[in-house]
């Protein structure tokens, strides 16, 4: 497939992707040969435990990490590395960590933060009246607009991640464990609101858990990953009723339901 | 029999009160869950049984260790009975743990002070109580910096310093919550299995109804200081009668309910925790319930005897509104 049009070409194509951390005397591979495409539109669920590589994959697809081998291909154009590719594919490419304590600058308010990425990627455009719009679209007041991450809640500050995420009007999010901090009330609000945007958007999804309820619901494609590699790839259907991989059994079986 | 009474407690931090009138107890070998959201004070209660609380905090009412009153007691005195008599778990195991000490020589500390074992008598201990919680070679496992272990692991030996000196009563405080879903599901069964063992009561405190629901015979639901319904797990979880627990239990069961759409919106608690000292006065879930009245405007009093609940507009035991 050399040369692919534009829009026939997947979103992201991983090949052969491996990820080793570490130096001369001991390393960890946290990728081992990863193959795996993502199309636009698709809302695709990543699970794993700790250690998996699940976190190292997002780094990759946002390119904030180089891979230690293999190629990633971003509508058909390996990653780019010059600074003005760079800030193009930021653009188009956005994420939300996990921890929303640790995500925000506790000296900007929530409005300078939601408008950091508008003036880094150089996006023209009324920053007040775009940080409001995007305020409302995450269910918070306008007048959080003034606070500082200290006086909000840990949900409120993951909507407020997410807003700074959308900001640049990204045509793909990666979630990174982005409800795994939160409270299952306050959870089921920031899904809520992470759902309802994308549908909205039309955004391309890239949700990483280690909890597979959470992926059961908001994806429409599970990739199991397990000791860095891909175990299990399927429709979410078919993962939840008929798993294949042992390791996809045990994450199920995991799950602590009411009876 | 009664191991654990707390009667009437207040508590308030520079004044502020963040928990009102709180009264339950936890029998011997008992497995108690207290759940609620960030900022129902669950987390401080613990801290009030555990004689931990800030500076500047001031309690009333009683907490009752079987004849032994610990409100009001001296420093000298609770130190003697934590570790030994109480013993707690925290969220967080690696700030939990010191950072400097190998783990076999910390999980021995605890049976050195309380139980006067010398040191190599403590370490070998603690290489048999790190057996027992599944490490695979407690002998070399015992030499590792917290660093070195995994959260799963390090909660283990968490568990290991708790049950060291057959503690009557733990208090786990969102003991899984930082960990993936495999090793709670471990984490969980260890708990309950090792204080089974030793008829050690558990109070299991947690966000998460399903995980309480899945270790504890007996539930009770807290929200703005107090707790507003208590009940057997199966009771609670079947026949809730306040509407908080309902909301709870609707969010709960949100993910794991088949027929929802996928991707669709689940189901939430409308509005949002209230800061600390900033709850309503009268039924602080006022504002958040679907069943609110004029009469909300005053406190609720508790309801029932073995379900109980504390609110004005209840949903009855049988099936309605469920």
């Amino acid at each position: 497939m050399e040369n692919p049009s534009y829009a026939s070409a997947p979103l992201f194509q991983l090949r052969q992707v491996s990820h080793l951390y570490g130096g001369r005397h001991r390393s960890v591979l946290a990728l081992d040969n990863i193959n795996l495409k993502v199309d636009p539109g698709e809302r695709i669920g990543i699970v794993g435990e700790s250690g998996s590589g699940k976190s190292t994959l997002a780094r990759l697809l946002v390119a904030l990490v180089k891979p230690s081998g293999g190629e990633i291909l971003f509508r058909g154009q390996p990653l780019p590395t010059k600074r003005e590719a760079l800030l193009d594919f930021r653009r188009q490419v956005q994420i939300v960590f996990q921890d929303p304590f640790a995500s925000l600058d506790p000296r900007l308010t929530i409005g300078q933060s939601i408008a950091e990425p508008i003036h880094a990627l150089g996006i023209r455009e009324d920053v007040p009246s775009r940080v409001l719009e995007l305020l409302e679209a995450v269910g918070l007041a306008p007048s959080s607009n003034a606070l500082y991450p200290h006086q909000l809640s840990g949900g409120q500050r993951q909507r407020v991640s997410i807003a700074r995420a959308l900001a640049p009007r990204p045509t793909t999010l990666v979630a990174d464990e982005a409800v795994s901090a939160l409270d299952v009330s306050v959870r089921a609000q920031v899904l809520n609101v992470i759902a309802r945007l994308v549908q909205e958007l039309g955004l391309t999804l890239v949700f990483i858990s280690h909890d597979m309820s959470v992926v059961r619901h908001i994806s429409s494609r599970v990739v199991v990953l397990y000791r860095g590699a891909i175990v299990e790839d399927n429709k979410t259907e078919v993962v939840f009723t008929n798993p294949q991989h042992p390791y996809t059994r045990a994450l199920l079986a995991a799950i602590p339901r009411l009876r | 029999m009664t191991l654990l009474e707390v009667r009437n407690v207040h508590l308030a931090i520079g004044g502020v009160e963040l928990i009102r009138d709180l009264s339950f107890s936890i029998d011997t070998a008992q497995r108690l869950g207290l759940i609620g959201e960030s900022g129902s004070g669950k987390s401080l209660a613990a801290l009030a049984i555990m004689g931990l609380l800030p500076y500047r905090s001031t309690v009333s009412g009683s907490i009752r260790l079987s004849d032994q009153e610990l409100v009001g007691l001296d420093e000298r005195r609770y130190s003697k009975l934590r570790g030994d008599r109480i013993a707690m778990i925290f969220q967080e195991p690696m700030t939990s743990l010191n950072p400097l000490m190998r783990i076999g020589k910390q999980i021995g500390e605890v049976l050195r002070i309380h139980e006067g074992l010398s040191r190599p008598a403590s370490y070998a201990q603690a290489t048999a109580l790190l057996e027992r919680v599944g490490f695979d070679q407690p002998a070399q496992q015992a030499r590792a910096f917290p660093h070195q272990l995994s959260g799963g692991q390090r909660q283990r030996v968490m568990i290991a310093m708790a049950i060291a000196c057959n503690p009557d009563i733990v208090l786990a405080d969102e003991p899984t919550t930082a960990l993936d879903v495999t090793v709670q599901a471990q984490v969980l069964d260890l708990l309950a299995e090792l204080t089974s063992e030793h008829g050690c009561a558990l109070m299991l405190i947690s966000h998460d109804l399903a995980v309480v629901a899945n270790v504890c015979d007996h539930i009770q639901v807290m929200y703005g200081g107090a707790i507003v319904e208590s009940a057997t797990t199966s009771e609670l979880t079947h026949f809730a009668e306040h509407p908080y627990t309902r909301a709870l239990l609707a969010t709960s069961r949100g993910l794991d309910d088949l027929d929802n759409e996928s991707f669709g919106q689940l189901p939430t608690i409308a509005g949002t925790v209230p800061q600390a000292g900033q709850f309503p006065p009268g039924c602080t879930y006022r504002g958040r319930c679907e069943r609110e009245s004029y009469q909300c405007q005053t406190p609720p009093v508790v309801t029932g005897t073995t379900h109980q609940v504390r609110c004005w507009h209840p949903y009855g035991s049988s099936s309605e509104g469920a």
